[in-house]
């Protein structure tokens, strides 16, 4: 049985000359400020992080995730965390991303999930379709770092490695940061 | 080969009424972001109206499992084709179908009607957030349970199985800000019109590679319009087939129901010129 190939010449290279445009577009950075005044500034960050984080905490699929965090900390970091993706003028002194999730067995849909609750709080901010594209572009790139992050090395492997580096708080013990 | 009789004729009108009752009972699982597991197409499986996207149907995520249900009509100058079906999503690797298909010939009184089942795997990738989208295989097998008019068309089987490999990718905040998803599927194929004239022809029984493409642009979480197009392998001597067009309005109010309105183009059709008209489809899913 002989395959007589009739792909359209025309279709497929425009299919992929639009995707190879819009992955040029999506990877495009943004020098300026406009993403981070439309969120309002640290401020307006700080009230949907808030919202977000209350949402979450009425959110059944993930809310026991973040039973035993410290919220307020949580709170300051998710805000500078964002501010800062969003080119605004704060500082992140967290963890990255990697870290900050580290062994904690974040599904798909777990992550799906947190990404409904943030586009629910957008909205419950009266944030347009078009800023919350832009935030949720940003942060996409973040979920390799976070779904299925590999647990921290054990602390005598730590020590054989690094000595007494102090790490990240993720170094120590999960029940010392209150985990 | 059925002449259709009026009580049977018009299923779909109470196959949306009920599955509107069922979305709002419905509890809607799966934790997909809106909208981006497509609507229900022809086939049965997740796409457009008439395209076959790389996406599972429903909203499944790794650790979960959704069922679908959907009924639809295409309404062309001389042809309706009601479709109901049902697909099951296993944790967005794999998706099975199942499709019934009823195509309605007006000016001759007749119908044809077919079964489909498919399978769809995901191979690799994320619609969403893998940068290189997501990436998937499937088969269908289609049983034509009218077969009179297609063999005297000159089709040789009444059955046959499809072949596809499709990719599908959203890309965030594209254009205008507004999020697009991008689809384009390779499918091996011996229907005619997707089985509904049977499959293959004397003079043309093998294999053949077709494309289908399509577009769209999530106006927001909720809203979706878009274009397709679906090369059709057009193998009868009796009578030439010619490729697919839709422009289509998805309205997704929530996980559990998706409306579909589209203006569709499909040429030739058994030797009746220039079939345009509407298609209209409603999904549920919990
Ligand atoms: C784009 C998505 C996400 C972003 C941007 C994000 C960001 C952050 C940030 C900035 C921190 C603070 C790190 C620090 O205190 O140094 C954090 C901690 C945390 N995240 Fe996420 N996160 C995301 C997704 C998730 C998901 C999906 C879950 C689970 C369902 C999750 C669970 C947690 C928990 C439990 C902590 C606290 C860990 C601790 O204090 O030890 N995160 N995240």
């Amino acid at each position: 049985m002989g395959a007589r190939l009739r792909l359209s010449a025309a279709w497929a290279p425009i299919t992929v000359v639009v995707a190879l445009t819009l992955s040029a577009c999506q990877s495009m950075p943004a020098h300026d400020r406009s993403l981070y005044r439309a969120l309002g500034e640290r401020e307006g960050i700080a009230e949907l992080t808030e919202t977000l984080l209350l949402t979450v905490a009425g959110d059944k699929r993930i809310a026991g995730d973040f039973r035993r965090v410290d919220i307020d900390r949580l709170h300051r970091m998710l805000t500078d965390y964002i501010c800062v993706i969003a080119d605004g003028p704060c500082e992140y002194t967290g963890d990255s991303m990697l870290n900050a999730h580290r062994g904690q067995q974040i599904s798909s849909a777990d992550f799906n999930a947190l990404v409904e609750d943030l586009v629910l709080s957008m909205e419950e901010h009266g944030l347009p379709t078009a800023t919350q594209n832009r935030l949720l572009a940003r942060l996409a790139r973040d979920r390799r770092a976070i779904v299925d992050a590999p647990a921290p090395p054990s602390p005598e492997l730590r020590q054989l490695i690094l000595g007494d580096l102090p790490l990240s708080r993720y170094s120590a013990p999960r029940d010392v940061r209150g985990l | 080969m059925n002449s259709v009789s009026n009580r049977y004729r018009y299923y779909p009108a109470w196959a949306f009424a009920l599955l509107l009752t069922v979305a709002t009972i419905a509890q809607a699982n799966g934790s997909r972001l809106w909208a981006t597991g497509g609507v229900t197409n022809v086939n049965g499986t997740a796409g457009g109206g008439i395209t076959t996207w790389a996406v599972l149907n429903g909203y499944a995520s790794d650790s979960e499992s959704t069922l679908n249900l959907s009924t639809s009509t295409a309404r062309v100058d001389d042809f309706n084709l009601q479709t109901l079906s049902v697909g099951f999503n296993w944790a967005n690797r794999l998706a099975v179908t199942v499709a019934h298909n009823r195509l309605d010939v007006k000016p001759l009184a007749i119908d044809i009607r077919q079964q489909t089942v498919g399978l769809k795997l995901r191979l690799a990738g994320e619609a969403l957030y893998d940068r290189f989208g997501q990436y998937s295989v499937g088969m269908q097998y289609t049983h034509n349970a009218d077969f009179g008019v297609p063999a005297l068309l000159g089709a040789v089987d009444n059955h046959g199985v499809d072949f596809y490999f499709a990719a599908s990718k959203v890309f965030l905040a594209a254009i205008a800000n507004r999020n697009v998803i991008v689809n384009a599927t390779a499918r091996a194929t011996r229907a005619n019109q997707l089985g509904l004239l049977g499959f293959g022809s004397a003079n043309d029984n093998s294999y053949e590679l077709v494309g289908e493409f399509g577009a769209g642009l999530f106006l927001n979480r909720r809203w979706l319009i878009g274009a397709e197009y679906r090369e059709k392998p057009d193998k009868l001597d009796s009578v030439t087939e010619d490729d697919w067009k839709t422009l289509y309005l998805v309205y997704v109010p929530s996980r559990a129901l998706a409306f579909t309105l589209a203006y569709v183009d499909l040429g030739r059709v058994a030797g009746f010129d220039d079939q345009t008209g509407y298609f209209l489809s409603l999904q549920t899913g919990f």
